[in-house]
C-alpha cells in the first residue's frame, strides 16, 4: 500500500511538469472546439505519462502514444496541404514557392550534398513556418541530444504504422533473425547509397524513389513514365514495409531493417544519456527478449556484451518481457547504478524511466501534438455536423 | 559520494530536460543563431534558379495609352488589375533540374495585381493574354508581331526579337515560337493565385536558346491584353467604346490593343503606346527592357550615409511629439464637452483617444463600457481587440499573452463581418493590420493578412479620401513591411515602388523608402 501511494505521488511530480506543458502548447492558444480537442488530447497523453510511471511499463504506453499519432498525423496532414493548395500531389509550382514540408527523412540524404555546395537540396521554407527546415533541424537535435535514436520509438510520426502492423495477431509468419547481420545492416547500406546517389544526383533521391511514406503524405504527379513508376515504388513500399512485413514478422520490419533516418539516427544516438542495460548475473539467456525486439536490436553478441545494439530504439520492449528483471534503463554516465538508497518517491523521480517517458512523451506531443488535435477536432466537427 | 554525484548529475539533467520548451518558445531566435552557423540557402534549380533580373511596372497603369478601358463582359467587371503587369523576372538558366520534367530550361515569371476574374461561374479563370517576345543582342530577328495585326505594335528595329511567349492566362497553356518559324514547342507554365505570379520554363532543348547559358545581354518586350479566341494573335480588340465582346478607350485605329506594356526606365507608356502615325500607317513603335549582366554588378547597395538615419531620427521625434501634444489636446477637449453629458464613460470616441494615446486602462473601461450598451459595433470590437493585444504585449506569461493575441484576431474577424461603411471598415482593419504587423511573425504567422488590409486600407483611401495620396502611399510601405516581415520580398518590393511613385508623400514615409533602397532596416 505504501509502495502504491508512493508511486502515486513520484508519477505525478513527473506527469505535472508535462501536463502544464500540453496545458501552453496546446490547450492555451486554441479556440472553439479545437479547444475541446486540445483538452482531449492533453488529457490522453497526460494519462500514459502517469500510467507508465505508476506501471513502471515503458512499452504499453508508449505504444499507445505513439500509433495514435502515426494514425491521427496523416488525417491533418493531407487534409491540410489538400486546404492550402488543393490537392497533395506536389507539382513544379510548390516547388518554387518552397511549399515542401521539411521531414526529418530528408536529414540523412541532405547532409553530404550540403557539405559540398553550401546548398540544401530540398525545396522547403527555411523559417517562419512549423515545418520549415529550421524548425524540424531544432527538433530533431533536441530530441537526438536527449533521447538519440529513442526517436524512432517516441516522436517519428510514421512508426507507428508498423508498430500497429507488428502488433495485429500474434503468431508469426515469417522468422527474421536478429542474429542475421544482412538483416539488421541492410538499413546502413540503404542510408550509405542514399547518400551518394543525393550527392551525385543533388536531389533527395530517397523522397523521388525509396520513401513508402508517400501514400499517406505527399507525392509528386504522375503525368510521366517516371512519375506512374514512381508512384508504383510507393503504393509497393508502403503496403509491403508497413503492413505486410510487420504482420509476417511481428516486428517493425522499416524501422529495424529498411528505414535510412533510423541508421543514420542509431550512428548520431550516441550521444544520448539513456542506455538498456542486460545484467549477465541474472540474464538466463532465454533469448526471449532477442525474440521480441521488435527492430532486431538484441543479438546473441549483445547479450554476450551486456547492452543493446546501436541500434535500440529505447521502446521499452526488452524491459517488459524480461522474466528475470534482468535488462533495465540507465543513465549512459551511471551505467553501474541500479537504485540508491534515498527515498521512494525520490528514486521514482530521479529514474532513467521517468526522464525518458518525460522527454519522450513531451517531444512527441509537440512533435504530433498539433496533427492529432487537429484530427480530433476535425472528427468533432464532422461527427456534429452529422447529427 | 556517489549518492551526490547521483543526485546532482541526475538533477542537472532533469533540469535541462524542463526547459526544453523554451526552445520552442524562443524559436525565432534560435533558428536565426542556427542559420548563422549553418547559412542554408535552398539549390536553385529547385527553385527554377537565381534571380537574375526583376523589372517593375508601376501599380494600375493597365490603361494602355491612358485611357483604355476593360470590356463591359462579365469575366471583367470584378477584376480590378487583371491586366495589369506589376513586375517580370529573369532567372539564370538550369540545366541540373531536379523534380523537373523539364532537363534544362530557362525560367520567367511574370507577377500580375490580379489573376482571379469576375466571371461569376469560374472565378479562378482570368482572362488575359501575355505576350513576351525576346532576343539576344546582335542576334538578326523580327521587328512586326508573332501575328499580324494582332498587339498593333512593331519593334525597335535595334532590338528584333528572336522569340516570342505566347501566354494564354485562360486555358493555362504557353507556347515558344522562334522568328524564322523553325522552331515552337508548347512550354511548361504554372500559375500561382495566390500570389498572382505566371511563371513559365523555356526548355532549353533547341540550341540557338542556349546562347543564354554563355551569359549574353538579352533584350525583352512583355505585353498584357485581353483574351479573345477569334481574333488573329487572340488580342481583344480596343475601339472607341467598351462592349462586351471590344476593350473601350482607343483614339484611333492603330491604337495597339495593349493594355500594360512594361515600360523601359526613362519612357512614359503612354506616350510609347500613342507613337504610331496614321499618315505614314505606322504602329506604335515599343522600346525594349534589357537584361545586361554587367549590370547585375552595378547593382549592389552602396553603404547608407549617417546623416539620412539622423534626419529620419529626427523627423520621427518630431511627428510622435507632435502628434502626441495634439492627442492630449484633444482628449482634453472631448472630456470638457463631455462633462455635462453623462457620457463621460462610455463615450466611444473618448475610448478610441484614450486608446491613441497609450492608455489601454482608461480607454478598456469605456469602450467595455460602450460596448455594454452596443455589443454589435465593429468600430469598438476592434478596438477592444487592439486593447486586447496591447495587454498581450505587456504581460510576462507567454500563455496569457498568446491567449491575448488570439483573442484580438477573434474580435478584429467578428468586426470586420459587422462593418457597414467604408469608414468602419477603414478603421477595423487598420487596426487589425498595425497589430498584425507588430506581433511576431514565427509565432502567429499574421504579416501577409497585415499586407492585406493594409492594402484594402488603401483602396479605401483612395475612394474615400481621393486628395489624400499620401495615406495610400503610406499603407503601401505599411504592406510592403509586413510582406517583408512574412519573407515575401517580391510583394515587397512591388508596394515600395507603388509608394515611391505617389505624387505625394509624409515626410518619415520618405525617408522609409530612401533608407530601405539602402536596405537599412530602420524599424529596429
Amino acid at each position: 500500500m505504501k509502495d502504491k501511494i508512493y508511486r502515486v505521488i513520484s508519477s505525478a511530480v513527473v506527469t505535472l511538469p508535462l501536463f502544464f506543458n500540453l496545458y501552453f502548447f496546446q490547450i492555451s492558444s486554441a479556440i472553439g472546439t479545437r479547444k475541446i480537442s486540445a483538452v482531449i488530447f492533453s488529457v490522453f497523453v497526460t494519462f500514459l505519462m502517469f500510467m507508465t510511471l505508476y506501471k513502471r511499463d515503458i512499452y504499453k504506453y508508449r505504444r499507445v502514444f505513439f500509433i495514435a499519432a502515426a494514425l491521427l498525423f496523416f488525417p491533418s496532414f493531407m487534409s491540410n496541404l489538400i486546404s492550402n493548395r488543393g490537392s497533395v500531389t506536389l507539382e513544379d509550382i510548390n516547388m518554387i514557392k518552397n511549399e515542401v514540408p521539411f521531414c526529418h527523412m530528408v536529414t540523412p540524404s541532405a547532409i553530404i550534398p550540403y557539405a559540398f555546395t553550401k546548398t540544401l537540396i530540398f525545396p522547403s521554407k527555411l523559417f517562419n513556418s512549423y515545418t520549415s527546415v529550421y524548425s524540424m533541424l531544432m527538433i530533431w537535435l533536441l530530441a537526438t541530444l536527449t533521447m538519440g535514436r529513442g526517436w524512432c520509438s517516441w516522436v517519428c510520426f510514421y512508426g507507428g504504422w508498423d508498430e500497429l502492423s507488428s502488433s495485429i495477431g500474434k503468431k508469426k509468419r515469417l522468422k527474421l533473425s536478429p542474429n542475421s547481420s544482412y538483416v539488421r545492416y541492410f538499413k546502413f547500406t540503404m542510408l550509405i547509397f542514399l547518400a551518394l546517389a543525393s550527392l551525385k544526383t543533388l536531389s533527395v533521391v530517397y523522397c523521388e524513389w525509396f520513401c513508402p511514406l508517400k501514400l499517406i503524405t505527399e507525392h509528386g504527379d504522375t503525368n510521366s513514365i517516371k512519375g506512374y513508376l514512381q508512384f508504383i515504388f510507393m503504393v509497393v513500399l508502403f503496403i509491403g514495409l508497413l503492413i505486410v512485413l510487420p504482420f509476417l514478422t511481428k516486428k517493425r520490419f522499416q524501422c529495424g531493417t529498411y528505414c535510412p533516418f533510423g541508421a543514420f539516427q542509431s550512428l548520431v544516438g550516441k550521444v544520448s544519456p539513456f542506455r538498456v542495460i542486460i545484467d549477465a548475473k541474472k540474464c538466463t539467456e532465454c533469448s526471449i527478449c532477442l525474440e521480441k525486439c521488435p527492430t532486431l536490436s538484441i543479438t546473441s553478441e549483445s547479450l554476450k556484451k551486456g547492452k543493446t545494439d546501436k541500434t535500440c530504439t529505447l521502446c521499452g520492449k526488452c524491459l517488459e518481457v524480461c522474466p528475470k528483471k534482468a535488462i533495465s534503463l540507465r543513465f549512459s554516465w551511471l551505467k553501474r547504478v541500479n537504485s540508491l538508497n534515498i527515498h521512494p518517491i525520490l528514486n521514482n523521480i530521479l529514474s532513467p524511466i521517468s526522464f525518458l517517458s518525460f522527454v519522450g512523451l513531451l517531444i512527441g506531443s509537440i512533435v504530433c501534438g498539433g496533427f492529432m488535435v487537429d484530427t480530433i477536432n476535425k472528427t468533432i466537427n464532422l461527427f456534429g455536423a452529422l447529427l | 559520494m556517489k549518492k551526490i554525484i547521483y543526485l546532482l548529475s541526475v538533477s542537472l539533467f532533469g533540469f535541462a530536460l524542463l526547459n526544453i520548451p523554451s526552445a520552442f518558445t524562443n524559436m525565432n531566435f534560435i533558428h536565426r543563431q542556427m542559420h548563422k552557423v549553418l547559412n542554408l540557402r535552398i539549390r536553385d534549380s529547385f527553385n527554377g534558379g537565381k534571380k537574375l533580373f526583376r523589372f517593375t511596372d508601376p501599380l494600375g497603369d493597365d490603361n494602355g495609352n491612358g485611357e483604355l478601358e476593360y470590356p463591359r463582359s462579365e469575366l471583367y467587371k470584378g477584376g480590378v488589375g487583371l491586366m495589369d503587369i506589376l513586375s517580370f523576372t529573369i532567372f539564370s538558366p538550369q540545366s541540373e533540374t531536379d523534380w523537373s520534367d523539364d532537363i534544362i530550361y530557362w525560367q520567367f515569371s511574370y507577377r500580375l495585381k490580379n489573376l482571379n476574374s469576375g466571371n461569376k461561374s469560374n472565378p479562378k479563370k482570368s482572362p488575359q493574354i501575355i505576350n513576351h517576345y525576346f532576343g539576344f543582342e546582335g542576334e538578326e530577328g523580327r521587328t512586326d508581331t508573332l501575328y499580324p495585326r494582332s498587339e498593333l505594335v512593331r519593334f525597335d528595329p535595334e532590338y528584333p526579337w528572336q522569340y516570342a511567349v505566347s501566354v494564354d492566362v485562360n486555358s493555362e497553356t504557353a507556347k515558344i515560337f522562334s522568328y524564322d518559324d523553325i522552331y515552337s514547342s508548347d512550354i511548361t507554365m504554372m500559375v500561382d493565385k495566390e500570389l498572382n505570379k505566371i511563371v513559365i520554363r523555356v526548355p532549353l532543348n533547341y540550341k540557338p536558346l542556349r546562347k543564354i547559358f554563355t551569359n549574353p545581354t538579352t533584350y525583352h518586350y512583355v505585353l498584357s491584353g485581353g483574351y479573345d479566341p477569334l481574333t488573329n494573335g487572340n488580342f481583344l480588340p480596343v475601339k472607341k467604346r467598351s462592349s462586351i465582346r471590344n476593350g473601350g478607350g482607343a483614339k484611333s485605329r492603330l491604337t495597339p490593343k495593349v493594355y500594360d506594356y512594361l515600360t523601359p526606365k526613362g519612357y512614359s507608356q503612354k506616350s510609347i503606346l500613342e507613337s504610331y502615325s496614321e499618315e505614314t500607317f505606322e504602329y506604335a513603335l515599343l522600346k525594349p527592357i534589357i537584361a545586361d549582366p554587367k549590370d547585375l554588378a552595378e547593382n549592389k547597395k552602396n553603404s547608407i550615409p549617417d546623416k539620412f538615419i539622423e534626419e529620419f531620427k529626427a523627423a520621427l521625434q518630431e511627428e510622435n511629439k507632435l502628434s502626441r501634444e495634439k492627442k492630449e489636446r484633444e482628449v482634453k477637449e472631448l472630456e470638457d464637452k463631455l462633462k455635462n453629458s453623462g457620457e463621460l464613460k462610455s463615450n466611444i470616441e473618448l475610448g478610441i483617444k484614450y486608446f491613441n494615446l497609450g492608455n489601454t486602462e482608461k480607454s478598456e473601461e469605456i469602450i467595455l463600457n460602450y460596448l455594454d450598451k452596443n455589443p454589435e459595433d465593429p468600430r469598438a470590437i476592434s478596438y477592444y481587440g487592439s486593447i486586447m493585444a496591447m495587454k498581450g504585449g505587456q504581460t510576462d506569461s507567454l500563455s496569457q499573452a498568446m491567449e491575448y493575441i488570439y483573442k484580438a484576431f477573434d474580435l478584429y474577424k467578428k468586426a470586420i463581418k459587422l462593418v457597414k461603411t467604408p469608414e468602419e471598415e477603414l478603421e477595423v482593419r487598420l487596426n487589425r493590420a498595425n497589430v498584425a504587423k507588430s506581433v511576431p511573425e514565427s509565432v502567429f504567422q499574421k504579416n501577409t493578412l497585415g499586407a492585406k488590409d493594409f492594402l484594402k486600407a488603401a483602396e479605401i483611401y483612395k475612394e474615400i479620401y481621393p486628395d489624400k495620396p499620401e495615406y495610400v502611399a503610406h499603407c503601401y510601405i505599411m504592406a510592403a513591411l509586413c510582406f517583408k516581415n512574412a519573407g515575401k520580398e517580391e510583394e515587397s518590393i512591388i508596394y515600395l515602388e507603388a509608394a515611391e511613385s505617389s505624387e505625394k508623400i509624409n515626410s518619415t514615409d520618405r525617408y522609409k523608402l530612401l533608407l530601405n533602397g539602402y536596405g537599412y532596416n530602420y524599424e529596429k
